[in-house]
């Protein structure tokens, strides 16, 4: 018997009464067969003494004698004995096994599992195990190999699992700068055949399903020129070589010139030419003077440029005597003093103007 | 003609369309009035001559006064009223470069001429006081320009006289600053 501390039935039947648990059940077994203990001790200690007195005989030549001698006289009984062990292995196994048929049931309703179950200290039990031995004699391969993968896969619910895998925290787990800078792009790239994989896409179909106009309409094109450098775009142009390949008449040949010339404000323009410097500067002059040169002429010029400056001197002799704010004085007629001088004025006076009206453009 | 003074054919440019002042009016008016005694005087030689030509006897003019005043003033009235409704200008105006318009600019027409013409003789009437407003006025408009609803305005043809005047210019070789 384990006399150790943590061995049980003596510590227990020396512990001090307790009304319930394991310990209290042991030492009612132990009061209960105290005589059957103490014959299989007597026995074990007889044993013992046996074994240690055969061993001191049997080592000597003596005994080894004796045994030889022993051994061939009950070599007949040893041959009956052989026979009735076959005999007894051959007819008492289904015999056993009957009796344990029949009885097994009952023990195993006997027993309580439970009980048993809940005595076994399971993490020293585990402790006790190499779970990397017990492992490394596992042939996985094989174990592996006797799995019907396909069938397994079969049975999996694919698409609950993904439902079940976050893939927002998966994918911020990940490192896609390590993962992309450990990446040869340009090997990888060139193990692709670009052209075979563009000529398998219907960019036709690719086009229709794209709204060109909704992803123009979200680009900022201010923001794009602003990015290009145009100078630099066009110093790169070979302008020269760009007209060349312009046919300018074809080009010319399809502008609406009544078209553009009705869009250009043709009084505008006239107004931005120095038509005094044209005239003084030019042959214009000469041919002005030539067909217009004549005494009366330029005594009529005269005339009415000196009547227009003695009403100016009087207005303004007059307009100072009376105090009156210079700028305030209506100039003329609002029809006529809008507009500035010396232009013929198309949209007010030639329209209104009757027959005979119309031969000296009134200034306005 | 209130801030600017023009001070030959290239400053007055820029007085087309303003109102006339009183010496060009004048001066008109002067031109006007002398062509009417002129040309009515001529009238009345002229149908003399034709009345002595057609009788064969020495014929002499000696119709009653009113008659001949009553002439006068329709005379007067149509040298007067026909050239403005027609195109604002008599022959004396035209020759100092004004022209007669609405108030507002436009071109006058028959019934602001005729109204115009029977107004000038009452202004006369006034001893010169419907003058006044000519040289006074912020407008610029006689006793008549009021009646008629009209005025005057510098009209002539600066352009051409400012061309005229840089092409003599430059025909004479003087250099003018443009």
């Amino acid at each position: 018997m384990d006399e150790s501390p943590r061995g049980g039935s003596r510590e227990e039947a020396e512990a001090p009464e307790q009304p319930e648990g394991p310990g209290a059940g042991r030492r009612s077994d132990a009061d209960d067969h105290w005589g059957v203990d103490a014959a299989i001790g007597a026995a074990s200690v007889a044993a013992r003494t046996a074994g240690g007195v055969a061993g001191a005989v049997g080592g000597s030549g003596a005994g080894r004698a004796v045994g030889s001698a022993a051994r061939w006289i009950t070599r007949p009984l040893s041959r009956q004995g052989e026979d009735v062990r076959a005999r007894i292995e051959d007819q008492a196994a289904p015999a056993a096994q009957e009796v344990l048929r029949q009885v097994t049931p009952g023990v195993a309703r006997a027993v309580d599992i439970n009980a048993i179950l809940s005595e076994v200290d399971v993490d020293l039990l585990l402790d006790r195990i190499d779970v990397n031995r017990v492992v490394d004699r596992v042939d996985v391969g094989r174990v592996v190999a006797k799995v019907d993968v396909d069938a397994l896969v079969s049975r999996v619910g694919v698409q609950a699992l993904i439902d079940r895998v976050d893939v927002g925290a998966l994918i911020a787990r990940v490192d896609l700068n390590g993962l992309l800078a450990s990446v040869d792009l340009q090997a990888l790239l060139d193990r692709i055949d670009l052209n075979a994989l563009l000529a398998s896409v219907d960019l036709q179909a690719l086009l229709d399903r794209i709204d060109l106009n909704g992803l123009l309409a979200s680009v900022d094109l201010q923001a794009l020129l602003d990015r290009i450098d145009l100078n630099a775009l066009l110093a790169s142009v070979d302008l020269q070589a760009l007209l060349d390949r312009i046919d300018l008449d074809a080009l010319l040949a399809s502008v609406d010139l009544d078209a553009v010339l009705a869009g250009v404000d043709v009084n505008a323009m006239v107004q931005r030419i120095d038509t005094d410097a044209l005239v003084a500067n030019t042959e214009l002059g000469s041919l002005v003077a030539r067909s217009t040169s004549g005494v009366a002429s330029e005594a009529l010029d005269a005339l009415r440029s000196q009547g227009v400056g003695l009403d100016s001197v009087i207005m303004r002799v007059v307009n100072r005597a009376l105090r009156r704010d210079l700028a305030a004085l209506p100039p003329g007629p609002p029809h006529l003093t809008g507009p500035p001088l010396a232009l013929p004025a198309p949209n007010l006076e030639l329209d209104r103007a009757p027959e005979g009206h119309e031969d000296e453009g009134v200034a306005s | 003609m209130t801030a600017t003074e023009p001070r030959g054919p290239t400053d007055a440019v820029s007085l087309q369309g303003h109102y006339a002042g009183p010496v060009t009016r004048l001066l008109g008016y002067v031109v006007d009035q002398s062509l009417v005694v002129a040309l009515f005087a001529a009238g009345t030689a002229l149908v003399v001559w034709g009345v002595s030509l057609v009788t064969s006897r020495e014929v002499h003019w000696s119709v009653s006064a009113w008659v001949t005043a009553a002439a006068f003033v329709v005379w007067q009235f149509s040298y007067y009223a026909y050239p403005w409704a027609v195109s604002g200008r008599t022959p004396g105006m035209a020759l100092v470069g004004i022209r007669v318009v609405t108030a507002e600019g436009d071109p006058a027409a028959p019934r602001h001429a005729a109204l115009r013409a029977f107004a000038l003789p009452l202004t006369f009437l006034t001893l010169g006081i419907g003058f006044l407003p000519i040289l006074l006025g912020r407008h610029h408009r006689a006793l008549h320009d009021l009646v008629g609803g009209t005025t005057v305005v510098y009209s002539w043809d600066a352009r051409a006289a400012r061309w005229r005047f840089l092409a003599r210019q430059q025909d004479a070789g003087v250099a003018h600053p443009v």
